[in-house]
């Protein structure tokens, strides 16, 4: 795609519409994310898009937002982050704007109650296609230390309350130690052929 | 004066908290119950239940709501900027790291292990919105399943599977089925 005004002006929409219409944390908005410029744009593939979100959420502060600022960064620099993260973060300031002042009857309102409940379970249904879709493409890889680490990781973040900065962590120094234990095993195979 | 410590405070959690927005939280509420008395502790739980029910990221929500109703639309602004701040520039860094470097063994070892967490983090808030969904957030028992979420969710995913469709669109649809369905029965 051609970095013109337009594409611009879609990575701002992109994620504006996104952050105004997905209701939760980071763990929601992600997999909208990846929906969106992976599946529907097509401007990122698969496996980039999972090594990105890694590195967004090894960083401090808003994952939803650090997400989006690497895709924008990915895609057209420091403009493009600057874009992404204005288009993620306008949407709160707006809307946060205007509850503030009706809080009381906004919260009484039974249509906006019900609509609200009917879209959990939209959402609910996007996260567990965009979670099926991520176990795949890590087990297309055919890498047996991701596809081992997924229900250790799976079950650490479900039945226990460790943070998952403590989790990535943990991925992280075991990164660390199969790339030591894998340049080692390739020096060797070097050295013997 | 106040708007001068929220900036100072909000960079400082948008530079120091890992884990998202909900690992954010303990720490505004050290900062605005303890530390300032800005809030009684029932304001503050206000603020998480509005933060929760509006669109957006959390962190962001809290921060914006919080400072509405502190410091204006001026406060809002400034301490949305220093709280996105730091982690930009975090960000910008990893980032140029990666796209140099993503081609090493060492690189791709490391971004191998931490995938499962990826999947993790988005699994786990997968389960814990379903069972709030379905269950409203108790035991699961199969009675007391709400089977007008559960049947939303399967035309939901009927759609999905037949036509390529925007995710936005079907978060709107369902809350459209959500206002109808629940609005019958």
């Amino acid at each position: 795609m051609k970095k013109d005004c337009n594409f611009y002006i879609k990575l701002f929409s992109s994620t504006f519409v996104i952050s105004a219409f997905t209701f939760g944390g980071g763990g929601v908005i992600i997999p909208l994310i990846k929906k969106k410029f992976v599946n529907e744009l097509h401007l990122i593939d698969e496996n980039e898009i999972m090594d990105m979100i890694a590195i967004a959420q090894s960083a401090p502060g808003v994952m939803a937002v650090n997400t989006s600022a690497i895709i924008g960064f990915r895609l057209a620099g420091i403009q493009g982050l600057i874009l992404t993260i204005l288009g993620t973060v306008t949407p709160p300031l707006i809307i946060l704007s205007i509850i503030s002042v009706f809080y009381n009857s906004f919260q009484s309102n039974e249509i906006i109650n019900l609509v609200f409940r009917g879209m959990q379970s939209g959402i609910v249904t996007i996260m567990l296609d965009v979670t099926i879709d991520m176990i795949n493409i890590i087990l297309k890889e055919k890498k047996k230390i991701s596809i081992l680490l997924i229900p250790i990781a799976l079950y650490l973040t479900i039945f226990t309350d460790i943070n998952i900065f403590f989790i990535m962590l943990i991925c992280f120094i075991v990164g660390c130690i199969y790339a030591v234990f894998t340049n080692y095993k390739k020096s060797k195979e070097e050295a013997q052929s | 004066m106040i708007y001068l410590q929220l900036i100072k405070e909000f960079f400082l959690i948008g530079a120091f908290s890992f884990g998202g927005g909900y690992a954010c939280l303990p720490f505004i509420q050290k900062i605005v119950i303890d530390k300032y008395n800005w809030m009684t502790a029932f304001d503050f739980t206000n603020v998480i239940t509005i933060s929760q029910i509006t669109p957006g990221p959390i962190g962001i929500n809290i921060a914006t709501f919080l400072d509405m109703q502190l410091g204006g639309l001026i406060g809002a602004i400034c301490t949305t900027i220093s709280y996105v701040f730091p982690s930009s520039i975090i960000i910008i860094i990893l980032a140029k790291l990666y796209f140099k470097y993503r081609n090493l063994c060492t690189m791709q070892c490391i971004l191998d292990c931490m995938k499962p967490a990826v999947v993790a983090l988005i699994g786990s808030s997968t389960v814990t919105l379903l069972c709030n969904a379905f269950w409203n957030n108790e035991k699961i028992i199969l009675n007391e399943t709400n089977f007008i979420a559960v049947s939303i969710s399967i035309i939901c995913f009927i759609i999905m599977k037949i036509i390529k469709i925007d995710p936005i669109k079907i978060i709107l649809l369902s809350g459209f089925l959500g206002f109808i369905l629940y609005k019958i029965i």
